[in-house]
């Protein structure tokens, strides 16, 4: 009969087992290839890694420089509307006012004018604010002058018409600036003035 | 059966030098204990050296992984339990004619004749069992782990590993007595 130890022992083994000497050499070349391969690995990736970080710069570069071109070109139009508003808005002040000969050239064809682009800033700045140089504004005062001299001697009689010339100035003339509607006043005191000095003396 | 403090596979720095030094300490240590129970399973050397070296290259990878193996023993016995299973799975049902099997013989040496002698008495004797109680035996007599490394290997509880035991060891002498 047989015991326990006596089977564990028929399955013992007892040769000595060798492995092949090569093994641990073949086990070692393999991991440093390993380990070689992984290395090339990694620096495939920080490669690929570098050449994306380029890419997202230059893309935010680039986006950036664009931003910054459409930020000017948008202030650049508005500009360049507000000039245009303004030119519509000076131009506006007194469209009554004649055209300048000069701006008009006879000898060219009516359609060349119209097609030919016009220059507003000159034509504005005749018609809206009047340059008033020194002997201008001498003479304006002279006949303010003479204005004040020549009313007092008016004639109630005459108030028909003083009365009708005031009504016409009390006309609104918004679009005429305070400096033109004064000027245009005194002118017309001026005359009428002289209107009723000549009637004086005819009587 | 070496102890855990003499394989222990410390994880202290990641160069590749250190790593390769501790895998040689290793191989130094474990590789005939590893052919061992290879070749008791396999019964072939080139195949056992072959199924030996890809699980030492597996722990070798495997390091980077694990922050810290604290049981090479039963690391190393997991991974090459499973790839001798999967290296039986795989093998063609009928391994070798008489004729190669001749041969094969012829071309082995005197160790190896003695070491496929071993292989066949051993594989006589568990034939007459199941599966599962003849590899609690391979793991405890011809491998040498305890009860309790076996359990932690195969994942089932210690009694179980020896009442399966009990019952093999029965059963594998009622059959030698048979055949006396």
């Amino acid at each position: 009969m047989k015991t326990t130890n006596d089977i564990e022992q028929l399955l013992k083994p007892k040769a000595t087992y060798h492995a092949s000497p090569g093994l641990k050499e073949r086990v070692v070349e393999e991991a440093v290839k390993t380990a070689a391969s992984k290395r090339g690995n990694n620096q495939k990736w920080w490669w690929m890694g570098i050449a994306a970080s380029l890419l997202i710069v230059a893309g935010v570069g680039w986006m950036l420089l664009n931003h910054k071109e459409t930020k000017v070109s948008k202030s650049g139009e508005r500009m360049a509307e507000k000039g245009s508003q303004m030119l519509t808005d000076s131009s506006a002040i007194n469209p009554t006012a004649p055209l300048l000969m000069e701006d008009t050239k006879p000898d060219t064809p009516l359609m060349a004018q119209v097609t030919e682009s016009p220059k507003p800033r000159k034509h504005v700045r005749r018609q809206t604010v009047p340059h008033k140089t020194a002997v201008e504004v001498s003479h304006q005062e002279e006949l303010l002058e003479m204005v004040e001299e020549r009313a007092t001697p008016v004639d109630v009689q005459d108030n028909d018409e003083l009365e009708a010339m005031l009504n016409a100035m009390q006309q609104p003339q918004s679009k005429m600036s305070e400096e033109e509607e004064y000027m245009h006043m005194n002118v017309r005191v001026f005359t009428a003035n002289i209107r009723i000095r000549n009637k004086q003396d005819s009587n | 059966m070496q102890t855990a403090e003499q394989t222990a596979f410390v994880v202290s720095s990641g160069r590749t030098a250190d790593r390769v030094k501790e895998l040689e300490r290793i191989i130094g240590l474990k590789q005939d204990w590893l052919f061992r129970f290879a070749y008791l399973r396999v019964g072939k050397r080139e195949d056992a050296e072959d199924i030996v070296q890809d699980v030492l290259l597996r722990l070798y990878r495997s390091k980077e992984r694990l922050t810290h193996i604290d049981d090479v023993e039963r690391y190393l016995v997991h991974a090459l339990r499973n790839a001798c299973i999967d290296y039986i799975r795989r093998r063609p049902p009928i391994l070798m004619t008489s004729l190669e099997g001749a041969a094969q013989i012829a071309e082995d040496s005197e160790a190896d004749k003695e070491i496929r002698d071993e292989y066949e008495r051993i594989n006589r004797l568990l034939q007459t069992i199941p599966t599962e109680q003849a590899e609690i035996v391979r793991l405890h007599c011809t491998d040498g782990l305890t009860f309790r490394q076996i359990a932690q290997v195969l994942e089932i509880p210690e009694a179980t590993v020896k009442s399966r035991y009990r019952y093999a060891i029965d059963k594998i002498r009622k059959a030698y007595e048979d055949d006396e």
